[in-house]
């Protein structure tokens, strides 16, 4: 069934390949929606405007979500403010860039 | 399935700002492939020149064999490198498609012959291989001028970046023009253009204005994107206004033999280096990723390198070199920790993150959200990056004493060190197309 969660764990399986941690580790999602007609809304924003992995990073959004059962339409709402900081890293992500060793 | 990639309430990037280092704006991987080759080639050719000419280093900077060597690093190396990066970062950047792509190609096929006719006419004294080369690496780079000249006005979108490329484009070709005269008039002396300082001239447009300042621009950029942390280019206007009166200050004083201009535009070339090392240290500092990769580490490394050479270089111009070391082996050290220290090793730790990114992305990008694909990191192997690193640190220490004492043998231990740096470089570069 089409809902958050699934987008989410979606988007999970798509992975920054510099950096090495998924999309949600990273605290790059703000807001996932999901209407009744299956379009997914994602709001989210990057770890910097001049990313290397801008376009790898949108590509992989569209094919992950794609494959869910009941997606008509995917929008990406990419947004700069808030900025994003390394803060929005999950304890675990935070750990595998050795964040703690300051 | 209607398929967005922003939403209407999106707000745009900061204007003028890449989405990466490869886009749909880039060329033919091919195209930069060929001259980062050469460049990789030319280092390793260098570094092991270094042990067959270890003990000239130790005298005249003005020995064919030293000029010759020289030549390899800065044309073969350095500019092959430059060339490279610039075919692919423009785009990007300035978001201005390649005028020519055929162009850029082809005229590979121009320098290279003409850098390897001017070192055999360096290395062995031939005047006219010297002409010959310095002719046709002249037409290949001033091919490289107009491409990226006529890039630039199809429609950059401008910013301080574009500014430091546009300055060190503007310093390539004067440094190239004046490099011609020089080797013209040494193959038909009855015509030479005597140029006073021209040689001090030819190696500051080309080290500085080229190469260096190309560098500090478009590390504005490359830093923060590797080493993910916040932009911080509030200064970065101020180091190029810097950097270009100090080289105008070195470059017209040597011309009209005005040392008092000269020490000024060393102290001015000097505080531009201070301010860019700041910006640069303040942008490591504030990283997000702790642990450095050897990719940054050559790069923050050679930013204490760029300080010894820029102290180095007010020294020599100010007169205040330590007692018993002769003015020629201080130019020659300071020029060694100037070339190797800061635009090799900053060159070579981008190239080591340009690299794996340009090979993955033209092997798996189209694969993310559809298959497995490795990480970056894993199509690298950080245990050869890192002797290269440790290699290429103790090597250039080891030269830079070495030179100063006036010690050949030294110097040629060095080149071993070095050559390894090269080498493992070269393996990285081989290992990430295999992978």
């Amino acid at each position: 069934m089409l809902n958050e969660t699934t987008v989410r764990d979606a988007l999970a399986t798509v992975y920054d390949p510099e950096i090495g941690l998924d999309l949600i580790t990273l605290g790059l999602i703000y807001g996932v929606d999901v209407s009744d007609a299956g379009a997914v809304e994602i709001r989210m924003t990057l770890t910097t405007p001049g990313c290397p992995m801008e376009r790898v990073i949108m590509d992989g959004i569209q094919h992950a979500v794609s494959k869910l059962d009941g997606v008509t339409a995917i929008g990406v709402n990419l947004v700069w403010d808030p900025r994003w900081s390394p803060d929005q890293i999950t304890p675990e992500g935070q750990k595998v860039l050795g964040m703690g060793r300051r | 399935m209607a398929i967005l990639t922003r939403g209407p309430d999106a707000k745009p990037n900061p204007p003028a700002r890449s989405g990466g280092i490869a886009t749909e704006r880039s060329p033919e991987f091919s195209l930069p492939l060929r001259y980062f080759g050469l460049g990789v080639a030319a280092y390793l050719v260098a570094m092991l020149g270094l042990v067959l000419v270890g003990p000239a280093l130790t005298g005249s900077p003005w020995n064919p064999r030293v000029l010759g060597l020289t030549h390899v690093m800065t044309l073969g190396a350095i500019v092959g490198m430059i060339m490279g990066a610039a075919y692919q970062m423009v785009p990007v950047v300035l978001l201005a498609p390649i005028w020519s792509q055929p162009l850029g190609k082809a005229s590979f096929w121009v320098f290279l012959p003409g850098v390897l006719a001017m070192v055999a006419g360096f290395w062995f004294s031939q005047a006219a291989w010297l002409g010959i080369g310095a002719t046709l690496a002249g037409f290949a780079i001033a091919a490289f001028l107009v491409n990226i000249a006529l890039s630039l006005l199809k429609g950059a979108q401008w910013n301080v970046v574009g500014a430091f490329l546009v300055t060190s484009l503007l310093a390539l070709g004067a440094a190239v023009s004046l490099g011609m005269i020089r080797a013209l008039s040494y193959a038909n002396p009855a015509g030479a253009w005597v140029i006073p300082n021209a040689m001090t001239i030819h190696a500051h447009l080309a080290a500085f204005g080229c190469a260096t300042l190309l560098i500090f621009g478009v590390s504005y950029r490359l830093i923060p994107m590797f080493a993910v942390t916040a932009e911080r280019d509030h200064r970065a206007w101020g180091v190029l206004a810097l950097g270009t009166l100090g080289l105008l200050g070195i470059a017209c004083g040597s011309f009209h033999q005005l040392d008092g201009l000269v020490r000024a535009g060393a102290l001015v070339a000097a505080a531009s280096a201070a301010l860019w090392a700041w910006d640069a240290l303040a942008m490591f500092r504030a990283r997000t990723r702790r642990t450095l990769d050897a990719g940054l580490s050559y790069v923050y490394a050679a930013i204490a390198w760029l300080i010894l050479a820029a102290a180095m270089g007010v020294a020599l111009a100010w007169g205040w070199i330590p007692p018993g070391i002769p003015t020629d082996r201080w130019a020659i050290a300071y020029a060694v920790t100037g070339m190797v220290g800061f635009i090799t090793f900053t060159t070579i730790g981008q190239f080591h993150k340009i690299m794996p990114f340009l090979a993955w992305y033209h092997r798996y990008s189209s694969l993310v959200g559809k298959a497995k694909v490795p990480l970056i990191k894993d199509i690298y192997d950080p245990k050869l990056a890192w002797s290269g690193f440790w290699a290429a640190q103790a090597g250039l220490a080891v030269a830079v004493v070495a030179i100063l004492a006036g010690s050949g043998l030294a110097v040629q231990a060095a080149g071993l060190l070095l050559a390894w740096s090269a080498l493992a470089t070269a393996g990285m570069t081989i290992q990430t197309l295999k992978r």
